[in-house]
C-alpha cells in the first residue's frame, strides 16, 4: 500500500490524544486579536488610574491627612480623632477627590467589552460565517472546543479584571479613610470582587445570546443591554437588600455608611422634604439649639428614620453581589454549552 | 444493524428524517452504502443533498431514524469524528488565518492529524503558507479543505458541493486530487453535486435526491445494467410501456424512444428487446437526467454480490 510509506515518518510525531495547551492555542489564535485590544484598553486605564494616583498619594502625604480619619457623625471626615480640624487640607485634596466619580463613570462599563469583544461573537461569528461546519466536525468535537474556550477566557477575563481593579484598589487607598468605600461614591462599581464578577457575567451572557442568535451584531446588543440592565438593576434596586438594612431612629448622630433612605416626618406625621427639614432645623437654631437642632426637634415629636448599611459591610455586600453574579454566569455558560449540544448534536 | 463482519459499510441511513418547523428537508431515507466506493450524491437544490450530509457528519441532529458511518458509529460522535473527513459547502474555513495557522488549527483540534502530509499537499498545490484563506481562490480553498480533511487520515470522507464554486479546470484538478486520494488510502467519498456531467468518471455509486426522498441509490454498473433505451415503432410503446417501468418516455410520429428500467436478475428473459425494437445502453448523465425530470419514479436495483470492492447488507 503506498499510504503506508506517506505515513511511516509522520506518525511516531502525532500526539496521542488531544492536547489541551494545542486547544488552548486553537482559543488564543482566534481571539487575539480581541485579546489583544482588550488588554490595550486596561492597560490605558491602568496608566491613567497609576498618573492620578501618582499625584493623589502625593498629596496625600504632603498634606499629612492620615491624620485626619474620618470620625462618625463629624462633618466629612473635616476633624481627626485628637478634634483638630482638617478643612483646609481637605480643601487643598478636593481636586484629587472630585476626580473619583469622573474616573469611576469612565471605568464603570469597562467589564462590558468581555462581553462584546470576546462573549458575543464567539459562537455567533461561527455560526454567521458558516465555520462552525469545519470546527465542530474536527476530531475534539464541539463541547471540548467550548468548553476549553470558555475556561481559557473566562481564567483571561478574571485575570486582567483582577489587576485592574488591584490598579483600582491602591488608586482609591487614600481615600478609604475619608470617603470610605461605601455611601454615594460610586466606587464599589470598579472596587473589588464586583468588578470582576461583572467582567465574567459580561463574558458568559455574550457567549449565551452568540449560541441563542447565531448573529453577531444581535448578540452583541442583547448582550449589552442584559449586561446594562443586571447592572443597573444591582446598583438601583438590588444591592440595598442584600443584607438587611439597619435602622437608625432619632439617632443622636447621623449613621456613617450608606444611607438607604433618610426620612424626617413632623409630629403630625407628615412626611417632609429636604427644604422642610432645614427649614425646621433652622427654626431650631433661631431658637437657640445651633448645634443640637435635631435633639431639639426629636423632642418636640419628629420622627427621623434612616436605613443604611453600615461602611463595615462592604466586603460582605461585595462578596453576595459578586457571588450572585458568578453563580449566574456559570448557569449561562451550562445554558450555552446545552444549546450548542442540542442545536445540532 | 445488519453489519458484515469487518463493519462493511461506509454509511447506514435508516428511516433517516430531518424536519424544519413543517418542513421536511429529508424524510424517510434509508440507505447502506458499502465501503470503498466513490458516492455522487445528486439532486435538484433544496432536495436534501445538505441536510444528509449534515446528518451523517453530526451537525444535524435527525427528528426520525437514524444515521450511522463507518460499520456502524454513530454519526456525530467521538469515534465518528475522528475517522470521517468533512469538507462544508466553500470549505468554511476561517478567512483570517494563514494557511499555515489553519493548518495548525486543525491538528490541534483533531489526533493523529497528519501535519506534515497537509503540508506537503500545500507545497504541492504551491500555495504560500502565509497566505490569508481569505485571499485565496474558491479551487485554492476547496484545494486546502480537502487537503486538511485528508489529513485527518479519514475512512469516510464527506464533501458537501466541492466542485459548485470551481471553473471548469479548479473542477478537474479538484476531482484529480480526489481520485488520487482514494487510491492511496482506500477511502470512502460521499460527495453531492448537482454538476451531473463527469459523474459517470468519477462515481461509482449514485444517490439520487429529489424533494427529500431517495430516488435512485445503487451502484453505477448494476443501475446502468438495468436501464436500456428502446427505440420502436410507436404503436407498441404502450404495449411495452406496461410490461416495464419507464423512466422516460419520449414519442416522436413514427417512432418511440422509451427509456425502461428492465429487470437484472431475469437477463434472459429480456436480453434482447421485443420484435422490432432496438435496445441500447444509456450513459449515468442520461440516466440521471431522466430521474430528475420525473420525480415520481424511483430505482433501487438488487444488491449484487460480494466483489473485492465491498458488500451490500
Amino acid at each position: 500500500m503506498t499510504a503506508t510509506t506517506a505515513q511511516a515518518p509522520t506518525r511516531p510525531t502525532r500526539p496521542p490524544h488531544l492536547a489541551f495547551t494545542g486547544l488552548c492555542w486553537v482559543t488564543w489564535r482566534q481571539h487575539r486579536t480581541a485579546l489583544l485590544a482588550i488588554l490595550a484598553v486596561f492597560v490605558f486605564s491602568a496608566l491613567v488610574l497609576v498618573y492620578y494616583g501618582l499625584s493623589m498619594h502625593r498629596d496625600f502625604t504632603s498634606l499629612k491627612l492620615a491624620a485626619c480619619a474620618q470620625v462618625p457623625g463629624s462633618e466629612a471626615g473635616s476633624v481627626n480623632r485628637d478634634g483638630l480640624s482638617c478643612a483646609n487640607e481637605l480643601a487643598d485634596f478636593h481636586g484629587d477627590q472630585n476626580r473619583v466619580s469622573q474616573l469611576m463613570a469612565a471605568f464603570l462599563p469597562l467589564p462590558a467589552v468581555f462581553g462584546l469583544f470576546i462573549g458575543a461573537p464567539l459562537l455567533a461569528r461561527e455560526y454567521e460565517s458558516g465555520t462552525f461546519r469545519f470546527t465542530f466536525t474536527q476530531g475534539a468535537g464541539r463541547t471540548r472546543w467550548l468548553a476549553t474556550k470558555i475556561s481559557v477566557l473566562t481564567a483571561f477575563t478574571i485575570a486582567t479584571a483582577t489587576a485592574f481593579t488591584a490598579v483600582v484598589m491602591w488608586w482609591y487607598a487614600p481615600l478609604v479613610p475619608l470617603d470610605g468605600r461605601i455611601g454615594q461614591t460610586g466606587i464599589p462599581e470598579i472596587y473589588g470582587a464586583v468588578f470582576v464578577a461583572r467582567a465574567v457575567f459580561a463574558l458568559a451572557v455574550g457567549i449565551l445570546a452568540g449560541a441563542a442568535l447565531r448573529r453577531v451584531v444581535p448578540a452583541i446588543g442583547v448582550s449589552l443591554v442584559a449586561w446594562i440592565a443586571v447592572v443597573v438593576l444591582s446598583i438601583t434596586t438590588l444591592r440595598a437588600h442584600l443584607l438587611t438594612p439597619l435602622t437608625a431612629v432619632d439617632a443622636p448622630q447621623n449613621p456613617s455608611g450608606w444611607i438607604v433612605s433618610d426620612v424626617w416626618k413632623s409630629p403630625t406625621g407628615t412626611v417632609l422634604n429636604s427644604s422642610q427639614v432645614a427649614e425646621d432645623l433652622y427654626k431650631a437654631s433661631a431658637a437657640g439649639h445651633k448645634f443640637d437642632g435635631a435633639q431639639y426637634l426629636y423632642q418636640h415629636g419628629y420622627v427621623h428614620t434612616v436605613v443604611y448599611q453600615p461602611a463595615s459591610r462592604f466586603w460582605a455586600l461585595q462578596g453576595i453581589e459578586a457571588g450572585g453574579l458568578v453563580v449566574l454566569s456559570a448557569a449561562l455558560l451550562l445554558a450555552a454549552l446545552w444549546l450548542v449540544r442540542r442545536r445540532a448534536a | 444493524m445488519n453489519l458484515t463482519p469487518g463493519g462493511e459499510l461506509a454509511l447506514v441511513a435508516t428511516s433517516l428524517g430531518k424536519r424544519y418547523g413543517n418542513m421536511w428537508a429529508l424524510r424517510d431515507c434509508s440507505l447502506s452504502i458499502p465501503q470503498g466506493r466513490v458516492v455522487a450524491l445528486v439532486g435538484p437544490n433544496a432536495a436534501g443533498k445538505t441536510t444528509l450530509l449534515h446528518l451523517a457528519v453530526g451537525l444535524l441532529a435527525p427528528s426520525t431514524g437514524e444515521i450511522s458511518v463507518h460499520g456502524g458509529l454513530p454519526a456525530g460522535g467521538a469515534r465518528a469524528r475522528e475517522c470521517v473527513g468533512f469538507l462544508a459547502q466553500d470549505s468554511a474555513l476561517y478567512p483570517n488565518l494563514s494557511i499555515a495557522d489553519t493548518i495548525r488549527m486543525a491538528g490541534h483540534l483533531n489526533t493523529g492529524f497528519d501535519t506534515a502530509r497537509a503540508k506537503a499537499r500545500i507545497t504541492q498545490l504551491q500555495l504560500p503558507p502565509a497566505q490569508k484563506v481569505g485571499k485565496l481562490s474558491g479551487g485554492q480553498r476547496a484545494q486546502l479543505g480537502l487537503s486538511l480533511a485528508l489529513a485527518k487520515r479519514p475512512r469516510l470522507l464527506i464533501l458537501d458541493e466541492p466542485l459548485s464554486s470551481l471553473d471548469p479546470l479548479a473542477r478537474h484538478e479538484f476531482m484529480a486530487a480526489l481520485m488520487a486520494a482514494v487510491a492511496e488510502d482506500g477511502i470512502s467519498i460521499v460527495f453531492s453535486s448537482h454538476v451531473v456531467s463527469e459523474l459517470e468518471r468519477v462515481a461509482d455509486y449514485l444517490v439520487l435526491l429529489a424533494d427529500g426522498r431517495v430516488q435512485v441509490a445503487g451502484d453505477v454498473d448494476d443501475l446502468l445494467a438495468a436501464h436500456r433505451l428502446y427505440t420502436g415503432p410507436a404503436a407498441q410503446a404502450d404495449r411495452l410501456a406496461a410490461e416495464l417501468p419507464v423512466v422516460r418516455d419520449r414519442r416522436a410520429e413514427a417512432q418511440a424512444h422509451l427509456l425502461v428500467r428492465v429487470p437484472v436478475r431475469t437477463e434472459a428473459a429480456h436480453a434482447e428487446p421485443p420484435e422490432g425494437w432496438q435496445a441500447l445502453q444509456v450513459g449515468l448523465e442520461e440516466l440521471v437526467l431522466a430521474y430528475l425530470r420525473k420525480p415520481g419514479a424511483s430505482a433501487f436495483p438488487e444488491p449484487r454480490e460480494l466483489t473485492g470492492r465491498g458488500t451490500a447488507a
